[in-house]
């Protein structure tokens, strides 16, 4: 009786210790997909990302995270946001252009949403994964001279929204952190 | 009694795994229809395209579109999207620009026009009209089974620019058009109230 009962509670502190190390997981993840994408970016266009730590000390603002009061004014939750500023984003790694790499990175567990390539505003690359009752949407916008990699939390009426007009509402996302940001 | 706690205990461990079996499924599936086109066939065009539009709605996305929702068209008339989107399973646009014509051809539909010719599929008008003073084809099939609707693939053919659109699942096809400027789809100029189609000349081919 006794062993049995010293079994159930094993069982139950390694269904516990697995929760833990999976959501632990889970989070870890989630931010390497999203440090894995600002990393290509670098490695694709040659341009150098940099710390907070560097930015304060070189006044380069190349990547930036958004304070909580700032948070509380727009339409989703919690993001993250990268910020390069006056790069050269023409140079590219000619073997494979970066939409071929955004997918080799992201996918399958990201969905491709929409990816847009205009010759005057640029490329917009936007996916998105659910995430229990919130949607997760990674967008990264790359013009001729900034680029920004974005990662919100939308609620199902604000993805609604981006679903029926997927590129504006990329921008509108993209411009609304940027904004918040500056 | 420990017997019976052994038993139940062996039946929550079965269950657990069973639970996990089950999750680990359910995120794997992923429903399939005829109608869905295989449209990347042609990496290659969107490498060399300078414009490129690549939409990719499926029918777990669509599903989150609230079925009461209005917007405005292009044209500045309501659309009421959610009676338009309530039988959709999935929207996919690819669209590509280039700056010179003859940067595409006929060997580049091969592949969407082999799954257009598969049963189920029909021609159901070919629109030629001008728009800038160029050509521009559109070619609409629809795949239909037991009196319904399936799908409709829609491509128009410019010199300097190709669009390919998969709409899946059960649609009106009188409120087409007013999908146009919405999910992503370019406005290729379907609607009879578009500019450009007092030149149309539409012929149904069975």
């Amino acid at each position: 009786m006794r062993r049995t009962l010293y079994t159930l509670l094993l069982l139950l502190i390694a269904s516990l210790a697995h929760t833990t190390v999976a959501l632990a997981a889970t989070t870890a993840t989630k931010e390497a997909e999203y440090h894995a994408v600002v990393k290509l970016i670098e490695s694709h266009y040659r341009v150098k990302h940099r710390g907070i730590p560097f930015v304060a000390n070189l006044g380069v603002k190349t990547a930036k995270v958004v304070s909580k009061s700032a948070r509380r004014v727009l339409r989703f939750g919690d993001f993250k946001l990268a910020i390069f500023e006056d790069q050269d984003f023409s140079g590219r790694d000619a073997s494979t252009d970066i939409r071929t790499r955004l997918r080799q990175t992201l996918e399958p567990g990201w969905h491709p949403l929409v990816a847009v390539r205009l010759e005057d505003e640029g490329q917009t690359f936007t996916y998105t994964k659910a995430d229990g009752d919130k949607f997760k949407v990674l967008i990264v916008v790359i013009g001729q001279r900034d680029a920004t990699v974005l990662q919100v939390n939308l609620n199902p009426e604000e993805f609604a929204k981006l679903l029926m007009n997927p590129e504006q509402q990329s921008r509108e996302l993209t411009n609304e952190a940027t904004s918040v940001e500056q | 009694m420990n017997k019976k706690l052994n038993s139940w205990l062996k039946i929550f461990s079965l269950a657990v795994a069973l639970l996990a079996v089950c999750a680990t499924g359910a995120r794997a599936q992923q429903p399939q229809y005829a109608a869905k086109l295989q449209l990347d066939n042609e990496e290659s065009l969107a490498q060399r395209a300078n414009e490129l539009i690549d939409v990719n709605l499926d029918e777990n996305l669509l599903r989150i579109i609230p079925k009461k929702i209005t917007t405005t068209s292009g044209t500045g008339e309501k659309v009421d999207v959610g009676a338009i989107i309530g039988g959709l399973k999935g929207v996919y646009v690819r669209s590509y620009g280039f700056n010179a014509e003859g940067e595409y051809t006929e060997a580049n539909l091969a592949g969407v026009r082999t799954q257009l010719r598969s049963p189920g599929w029909s021609r159901l008008v070919n629109i030629i009209k001008k728009k800038a003073d160029e050509n521009v084809r559109i070619e609409v099939y629809m795949m239909t089974s037991t009196g319904s609707i399936d799908g409709i693939a829609i491509l128009a053919l410019e010199p300097k620019r190709l669009t390919m659109v998969n709409i899946v699942g059960n649609i009106n096809l009188e409120k087409l058009s007013q999908l146009e400027g919405q999910f992503g789809i370019p406005e290729i100029g379907i609607g009879s109230g578009s500019d450009g189609d007092k030149d149309n000349k539409a012929t149904k081919k069975p």
